[in-house]
């Protein structure tokens, strides 16, 4: 990369007419190489559409019901019967062997069988009633989180009642007043208020940030095609020339249509995953939907980056898969982004998708204020406006030198 | 055997193929696990409202900046600074002590203390309510305890009083609850897979764009020569795939101390009926990408549903039908549930048969896809140029 050809001013200082029309040659241009192609009507519309659907139906139960407990009951009396039936009674549990062994119990949780086991031994209801402890025992599959959590809180409140009723009953025989037993078996009690989400509808929760998370995906990858595709092909001098030799019109001119497109599919995406989840919508609409047109802008201004420095449509498609590819994870929703280490902190900043994702929570759950959310907003158009500064110059160079083009 | 020879070359002559099935893959498994080495949020910051100010709120305030789950922020004296602290997000919670807390204590009432976590984040909430909960059970318990004893009890007898029917709880195989434990060793199953697919589909995609079909000789040969080219290249990725396992399995589950209970090279076993389902499957959808990209593209975007779909991170019982029994016709469903069950919970292979039979039919399905879809075309190859996808 020798002596550089001198390149034209990068962003127009005034548009002119000339700019306008060169606008206007280039979204046009655009237009007709998208509609060229019959894969890339996939691409925008029917696959993130069925993205939509597929992720809908695995979070549409907003409840998880049914996951399945075996309980090893080795006592057979009418306490262990009690607890076994409390058990069954839960929401969340579906009791699905009442013989297995004991000896069994790991078997269960190793071939899948169930997500736990309840295991009660021998001799159970004798030691309650010579006043001695019995514990109930209950192994869950910690490797499945989730199951294992919502079984451990709903099985431990079930015998936790009937531990209290049988604490209550006692003292009671014992000649002490109902309402008495039942103040003194709990003195200090707790008492739960989950904020901005009370029925604990996680299913929902993650649905909700699935939907941007996927179609960031698609506007990084296309944008990246978009611009790629020029050098590949040895067009890239057809495209200048198109805006009149200039690189800003240019890169403005291919990537609009997308742009609108889709923050449209996007802000359709969110409005159908509110409506579909009953979720209202607790701050504003306009912020979240501004969001939604930045993280857009930031995504098309990787792609540009990406595109520009590499001048190479493969790598830059790699690239770009190493960035979409893990980022809902990293992106803080799942793992609290102040549990990770300094690294996987900075990792997590530098995808605009997480602070989409932030912006998104406070405006639709918790009803942050504007001043919360519009450092967000900050940090999004951050993005969209640093990095085609960078870019563009170098974009401009590698679009009018031929050996760059036809390179992969 | 010239057909493994063969895939081999073409994957090691094409740049972006390398990139895809060997960089691309060891990156990604060694970077994913990065963000989660810590497990668990620790010392989440919370707010406390002691309208009491007494002895006794101080102490259950001190127990619970104990905890491990939570750290006690600040500490302010009416509930409408409380609610301004979680929601200014200065902390992720609160914990609400009443007026007279001591007092009833003394007297022998009930007193009920309040505990508000943010839970539009379910890992935060969760902490946020254990770490206050356990402190106001354990000092609940501490207060029951001596006023059974003042009446008489002695301290076993109270004990059992107390709680007749205790539960003792046992997350067996990851005990810790440490998330990068469950959700790591998953995901590495599903970057083995999409890894491939996307290598497969994008050497598939240069081949079209060279106007070579996938090795002609093979192609254009009878139905056993092709099988045989088709059985070739699965066992040349499988190979090259058999490697990656031996180093996520060795490598990055050191790097990142994760738990291993059962052998790695049960686990690599299991795997190998996975690896040719995930190579089949790749092979017989190739023709679908035109150029090299298109593949990526694909791919990329079925990663996210892939992972959703197959169980591990949301209970298959709780979606429809049709979502479950598609998720069956993905090799990582079978994949990601048998190799967990091997490798991090010690799972004999007898145990994980049923996965294993699930893989194996997969494989035998696709490899005669395979042979289907990669039949040969009726036009001359290669004369309509460079395609477009």
């Amino acid at each position: 990369m020798d002596a550089q050809p001198p390149t034209p001013a990068i962003a127009p200082a005034r548009i002119n007419r000339e700019h306008t029309l060169g606008l206007r040659a280039v979204v046009g241009r655009e237009v007709r190489r998208i509609a060229a192609r019959r894969t890339n009507a996939m691409l925008v519309l029917v696959l993130p559409l069925l993205g939509w659907v597929l992720l809908r139906s695995v979070f549409g139960a907003h409840v998880v019901r049914d996951l399945p407990v075996v309980v090893i009951d080795g006592d057979h009396s009418e306490l262990s019967r009690r607890v076994a039936r409390a058990i069954e009674a839960t929401p969340v549990v579906r009791v699905v062997d009442k013989r297995a062994d004991v000896s069994d119990a790991e078997g269960i949780l190793l071939r899948g069988d169930a997500y736990a086991v309840v295991v009660m031994t021998a001799g159970m209801q004798r030691a309650v009633a010579r006043n001695e402890r019995a514990p109930v025992q209950l192994f869950t599959n910690g490797q499945w989180m989730l199951p294992a959590s919502l079984i451990t809180r709903d099985v431990r409140a079930a015998v936790g009642t009937i531990s209290a009723e049988l604490d209550v009953r006692n003292r009671v025989a014992r000649g002490a007043t109902l309402a008495g037993a039942q103040v003194s078996a709990e003195p200090i009690r707790s008492e739960l208020h989950p904020l901005y989400n009370p029925a604990l509808d996680y299913a929902a929760f993650l649905f909700l940030a699935l939907v941007p998370t996927l179609l960031h995906v698609f506007v990084l990858a296309l944008s990246v095609q978009a611009l790629g595709s020029e050098l590949k092909d040895g067009s890239a001098g057809e495209w200048i020339a198109c805006s009149n030799d200039n690189v800003f019109i240019a890169t403005v001119g291919k990537l609009l249509p997308y742009t609108l497109w889709f923050t449209a599919l996007g802000i359709a995406m969110v409005e159908g995953a509110l409506r579909s989840l009953n979720l209202p919508m607790a701050g504003s609409r306009l912020l979240l939907y501004a969001g939604l047109l930045l993280l857009v802008l930031a995504y098309q201004a990787i792609a540009l980056l990406l595109v520009a420095f590499t001048a190479n449509f493969r790598l830059s498609t790699s690239v770009a898969a190493f960035i979409a590819g893990p980022a809902f994870a990293v992106a803080g929703v799942s793992f609290p982004r102040a549990a990770m280490p300094p690294a996987g902190q900075a990792w997590s900043a530098a995808l605009p998708i997480s602070h989409f994702l932030q912006l998104q929570i406070e405006q639709v759950i918790a009803d942050a204020s504007i001043r919360v959310s519009l450092p967000l907003l900050g940090v999004l158009a951050l993005f969209a406006v640093v990095l085609p500064t960078i870019s563009l110059r170098r974009m401009g160079f590698v679009t009018r030198t031929p050996s760059f083009w036809g390179r992969i | 055997m010239t057909a493994v020879w063969e895939e081999w070359r073409a994957i090691v002559s094409d740049k972006g193929a390398t990139t895809v099935i060997v960089a691309g893959a060891l990156a990604y498994a060694l970077l994913y696990p990065l963000p989660f080495v810590r497990q668990l949020a620790r010392d989440i910051p919370i707010v406390v409202v002691d309208q009491d100010r007494t002895a006794m709120s101080r102490q259950l305030t001190r127990m619970v900046d104990a905890t491990e789950q939570v750290n006690v922020a600040t500490s302010v004296n009416s509930t409408m600074e409380g609610e301004a602290s979680v929601r200014t997000q200065r902390t992720r919670g609160a914990m609400v002590i009443p007026v007279g807390f001591e007092q009833s204590v003394l007297r022998a009432e009930r007193t009920i203390v309040g505990v508000y976590g943010d839970a539009s984040y379910l890992m935060v909430y969760n902490q946020v309510a254990t770490g206050i909960a356990q402190s106001v059970a354990t000092m609940s318990a501490g207060v029951e305890l001596r006023r059974l004893q003042a009446s008489g009890f002695t301290p076993a007898a109270a004990l059992v009083t107390r709680d007749p029917l205790p539960i003792s709880v046992r997350a067996l195989y990851n005990p810790s609850g440490g998330y990068g434990n469950t959700n790591v060793p998953a995901v590495l199953i599903l970057i083995l897979q999409q890894t491939l697919l996307i290598g497969i589909g994008s050497l598939a995609g240069v081949r079209r764009e060279r106007g070579t079909a996938m090795h002609a000789e093979v192609v254009e040969g009878g139905l056993l020569h092709r099988a045989a080219g088709i059985l070739g290249a699965g066992v040349a990725y499988v190979a090259i795939y058999f490697v990656h396992l031996m180093l996520f399995f060795g490598v990055v589950y050191r790097i990142y101390d994760l738990p291993q209970r059962g052998s790695m090279l049960a686990a690599a076993l299991f795997l190998v009926p996975f690896l040719f389902a995930v190579a089949f499957l790749g092979l017989a959808i190739s023709r679908l990408f035109r150029a090299r990209e298109s593949a990526m593209l694909v791919l990329l975007f079925s990663s996210l549903p892939a992972m959703f779909i197959s169980g591990f991170s949301f209970p298959p019982e709780a979606m429809p039908a049709w979502t479950t029994a598609l998720a069956q016709l993905l090799p990582s469903t079978h994949g990601i549930d048998g190799a967990v069950r091997v490798l991090q919970m010690g799972a004999s292979l007898a145990d994980v048969l049923p996965m294993s039979l699930a893989l194996w039919g997969l494989a035998g399905a696709y490899f005669v896809l395979a042979i289907v879809t990669l039949r040969p075309e009726k036009k001359a190859h290669g004369a309509n140029g460079p395609a477009h996808a």
